[in-house]
């Protein structure tokens, strides 16, 4: 069988993996956000809860492209990490 | 949870979770994830993020990039017409009201003699205050009232009420 991909399934597709990560609850993963520096939460909120992109974070912290581009994926394995500790 | 070599595919796994990522890539992004648990693990943290956010992050800045700059609004003719609407206004009300005078003073003659009648009664109330003069002419103001009963209560004697009173003699009495 041979599945299309239709608009909206992009957010549907993996509801097992939301499911499994949502269940190890809310708010480890609140905790893991907290956990990191003031200029990487900043990016990675901007970044994921606003959809902003690295240009336009650049421009609301300040920074480069690049510099907020590290600071996404410094926070996004430092939140793994802290998951992965629990 | 490892992360995916594939950098390019976890750049745009924000844009995939906020439905902006064009059918094309879309389309990419999704069998890479078919195959890929790091990304797809990952894919789950940012819904995580986005469910775990107490309240929705406001970009506040953004909001007042987005606020086209403050301009005073041209009045010229539109002052105009708002002085001319108010003229209109105030000329209307005027007119209604007068022509709401006039028909009341029109169409309820009784009334009218009614309060003048009363104003007269009133003034003799306040006789004590009046000086001769005062006095001589609410007399003639008195004379000229037509609006006199027809019938002074005082020329009703106890005689004429019993007289009232008393029932109709049937007709077989009187034979």
């Amino acid at each position: 069988m041979v599945a299309t991909v239709e608009e909206g399934d992009a957010v549907t597709t993996f509801d097992a993996l939301d499911t499994m990560v949502a269940d190890e609850s809310m708010v480890r993963v609140r905790q893991a956000v907290e956990t990191l520096s003031q200029k990487q939460r900043e990016v990675f909120t901007l970044r994921l809860e606003q959809g902003l992109s690295y240009k336009e974070i650049a421009e609301l912290v300040g920074s480069t492209e690049g510099a907020a581009r590290v600071h996404y994926h410094n926070a996004m394995r430092a939140v793994k990490e802290f998951l992965d500790d629990e | 949870m490892n992360d995916c070599q594939n950098v390019e595919i976890r750049e745009v796994l924000p844009e995939l979770v906020h439905g902006t990522l064009p059918a094309a890539e879309l389309a990419r992004v999704q069998q890479h994830l078919v195959a890929c648990d790091d990304c797809a693990a990952e894919l789950a943290i940012i819904r995580a993020v986005l469910g775990s956010a107490a309240v929705p992050a406001l970009n506040v800045e953004r909001i007042a990039a987005a606020i086209p700059p403050y301009r005073r609004r041209q009045l010229g003719m539109r002052r105009a017409y708002l002085e001319l609407a108010a003229a209109c206004l105030i000329g209307a009300v005027g007119i209604s009201t007068f022509a709401l005078h006039n028909a009341r003073n029109s169409t309820a003659p009784v009334t009218a003699g009614a309060s003048a009648v009363a104003t007269q009664g009133l003034a003799l109330v306040n006789t004590s205050d009046l000086s001769d003069d005062g006095l001589a002419q609410l007399t003639r103001d008195l004379d000229k009232l037509q609006a006199m009963p027809t019938v002074d209560p005082e020329s009703v004697t106890p005689a004429a009420l019993e007289d009232a009173a008393e029932p109709a003699t049937p007709a077989g009495d009187s034979a």
